[in-house]
């Protein structure tokens, strides 16, 4: 069983991205960082393929952890106190 | 773990198999994987490609559990779907487990009522609870018992939970004491057509109902199993049946079954929350009602009109384009390109008139991206809210009127994305006249993202009263085509379903990201056809064919449009992509040589050109060159002639002149 990783902002559905057919026949660029949802065709984006998007994505996770990090350790000084 | 072996042949249980159906995505696999273990056998179902897993349910006495492929309704529409009903027709079932996502529950309702209806000994696991409660939906599992007169459980089963209560159901599980009434003509003809039906492993009433249908997989079951003249008078009693309703009857058994639905939901269905969230929920209420989800359209398309064209093609495009470009970039790479180049043809070449440089990069970098950006995100922003499928709703009430509706919302809807590939996924529509019908509008009247915001973008510095001709003549054109064309194509009619998420507060780093990896994606697409547009028409310019066109061009450009003769080089332009054709009049408008009036006839024109080369070629496709040729053949023409009509009103109402 693949993982469900892309969630179609019209109808909902989950869907894997590598199974998304329709988007292979596409004259432009097949394998494009666009997927369709199975379900109703919505096309979006897997922003897994786009380099772009996976770089920023790699800086809000940093920082993300960074303030996770950050409160932990404020949270162990109040504790310590 | 699974153990997949194809070798083995389908593994078959006398005392009947458990049938696991769902629609995609909810769970199925993961409650088979919970009940089976490791024992699991993989095949190809017989004559088909469609593979189905069946395993030993472990504490069901080893009854057999068949993974049926996803379903969304009967009658089915895909050779997976298809199987799953050749399952419930053809196999030795103990009982039914249908999974539904208890995020959709409208749509697996849906599903629910015709599965009951076959009168099978039923259980419905609600599964993906814990993501319904995130999204403060809350589900009565115990007011959905009472209406549906069958067991459902809720279960998480990714966790795991709920899946010994849905082991303890499947064990007493009993048909659903269910019985939907429908219109009388209907009741009448189900009488009788039952008495006349073989023996099978689902209800007289649902095969019934299934031929009433026009299922095409009961008609094959049928006609293997029925006498020739039974099948006949099978045939005579559904045609005589459907002169009594003007829609078709799968559509009059469906609208049936929705109110039904409606009804089922709102004592099951409750959305939580307090504070943000309830005004959030009232908010989402209000966008599809018929009156104020115009109005908050009509909000929607103001902020967005502020944002993309005050904001980004305003504020933006004279930052990049006017100062960093035109005051710096350019004349510096002019400069140093008039320095290292001494051929004057390489020199225009790159930095002339129609100049890669010039021309290509500078609408692909200055003009187009600081309007798509500020678009994309704003489009980013509607989609994680939650608004496009309550665009999609609100708007199924217009094309109604078109006489399209149901799955035919979505393609337009995604057309506003990128009409190439909306044409491409018309394939969800059922019968061939909403494919063309779709194709066409898309075709003709559907601005994509970019141009979308290259049109903002130039009306915005006009007026909001541009704005607002604009949209109505494009609207008018897509309306009166669409009923034409609805007439003169008559057929059946679809049902929109489509589950509507609760409407939350957009996510940044969601948003942010798609932003970014659409933008690349308009990177990788645009500029390459940019650069090949710019080189067509430096190529034509230079061998003195673009002259002759443009002039060629001046009645129909100057004297019907009344538009100066070089915007006859930016329809050119719109051949290859509506936005490039676009960005030359917006290039054209910035230096002040279009009046209001003309911007407003130029961009209704190239509006309702073809979208791109790339969408002529999917079309053809998708249809045929024939059905390609002679929608290129209605829409060029009536492009201009809707272009000249309004240049010629607005001439007599001298407004924008």
């Amino acid at each position: 069983m693949k993982p469900a990783t892309v969630t179609c902002p019209l109808c909902g559905t989950q869907f894997d991205p590598l199974e998304h057919a329709a988007c292979q026949t596409c004259p432009l660029q097949p394998g494009c960082q666009l997927v369709c949802c199975p379900v109703c065709g919505y096309q979006t984006v897997d922003v897994e393929k786009s380099t772009l998007a996976r770089l920023a994505g790699r800086v809000l996770a940093s920082q993300a952890r960074e303030r996770t990090t950050l409160s932990k350790s404020r949270g162990n000084r109040l504790e310590a106190g | 773990m699974h153990c997949h072996d194809s070798s083995k042949p389908p593994m078959s249980d006398n005392n009947g198999s458990i049938a696991l159906v769902g629609h995609p995505n909810v769970g199925k696999s993961v409650i088979f994987q919970r009940m089976t273990g490791k024992h699991v056998a993989v095949s190809n179902y017989p004559g088909t490609t469609v593979e189905i897993a069946r395993g030993a349910a472990r504490d069901l006495d080893s009854t057999m559990l068949v993974d049926t492929p996803g379903v969304i309704a009967f009658p089915p529409h895909s050779e997976d779907e298809q199987i799953t009903e050749k399952v419930l027709l053809e196999e030795h079932l103990k009982s039914i487990l249908q999974v539904g996502d208890a995020k959709n529950l409208r749509r697996t309702l849906l599903l629910t009522v015709q599965l009951a209806e076959m009168g099978l000994p039923m259980v419905l696991a609600v599964n993906m609870m814990d993501e319904a409660q995130a999204r403060g939906v809350e589900v009565n599992h115990n007011a959905l018992r009472e209406h549906l007169a069958l067991s459902v459980v809720p279960t998480t089963a990714v966790r795991g939970i709920g899946v010994s209560d849905l082991i303890t159901a499947l064990k007493t599980a009993a048909p659903p004491q269910f019985r939907l009434a429908y219109p009388p003509e209907i009741e009448g003809a189900l009488a009788e057509i039952c008495w006349r039906l073989p023996k099978s492993p689902v209800s007289p009433r649902a095969l019934a109902l299934l031929w009433l249908s026009a299922d095409a997989v009961a008609e094959t079951w049928l006609r293997e199993r029925v006498p020739e003249v039974t099948y006949h008078e099978l045939v005579a009693i559904r045609e005589s049946l459907q002169l009594s309703f003007f829609e078709p009857l799968a559509t009059v058994i469906q609208k049936t079954r929705l109110g039904y639905i409606e009804q089922v939901s709102k004592d099951s269905i409750r959305e939580t929350g307090e504070g943000r969230q309830s005004a959030l929920a009232i908010l989402g209420r209000l966008t599809t009602h018929p009156v104020w989800g115009l109005v908050i359209l009509g909000a929607v398309l103001y902020v967005l009109y502020w944002f993309v064209g005050i904001f980004g093609a305003g504020l933006m495009v004279d930052l990049l384009e006017t100062r960093l470009f035109g005051q710096v970039i350019n004349p510096w790479f002019t400069g140093l390109v008039d320095r290292l180049l001494p051929f004057g043809f390489l020199r225009d070449l790159l930095v002339g008139e129609y100049g890669l440089w010039t021309m290509g990069m500078t609408y692909a970098l200055a003009l187009i991206l600081p309007i798509v950006t500020t678009f994309f995100l704003a489009f980013g922003i509607m989609e994680d809210s939650g608004y496009l499928p309550r665009l999609a709703a609100l708007s199924n009430r217009f094309f109604k009127t078109l006489g399209l509706n149901g799955k035919a919302v979505l393609p337009m809807v995604l057309g506003l994305g990128c009409v190439t590939m909306a044409t491409l996924t018309t394939r969800v529509l059922e019968s061939k006249r909403e494919r063309i019908l779709v194709t066409l509008l898309l075709a003709l009247a559907i601005p994509c993202s970019a141009q979308l915001g290259v049109v903002m973008g130039m009306l915005a510095g006009i007026s909001f009263a541009a704005t607002l001709i604009w949209s109505g003549v494009v609207l008018a054109v897509l309306f009166a085509i669409g009923w034409l064309a609805a007439r003169i194509m008559p057929g059946e009619r679809t049902q929109l379903l489509v589950e509507l998420p609760p409407l939350r507060l957009p996510l940044f780093s969601n948003v942010l990201l798609k932003t970014l990896a659409r933008l690349e994606w308009y990177i990788k697409e645009v500029v390459p056809l940019f650069l090949l547009g710019t080189l067509i028409m430096f190529t034509l310019d230079k061998v003195g064919i673009l002259a002759l066109l443009i002039k060629a061009g001046e009645p129909l450009v100057s004297g019907w449009l009344g538009l100066p003769p070089e915007t006859s080089a930016a329809f050119l332009m719109g051949f290859l992509r509506r936005d490039f054709g676009a960005t030359g009049l917006f290039m054209m408008e910035s230096q002040g040589l279009l009046t209001p009036a003309q911007v407003v006839v130029a961009m209704v024109t190239i509006t309702l050109f073809i979208p791109c080369i790339a969408s002529v070629m999917m079309i053809v496709k998708e249809r045929d060159w024939k059905t390609a040729a002679a929608m290129l053949t209605l829409i060029f023409p009536l492009a201009f002639m809707v272009g000249g009509l309004l240049n010629h009103l607005l001439l007599l109402t001298d407004w924008g002149l």
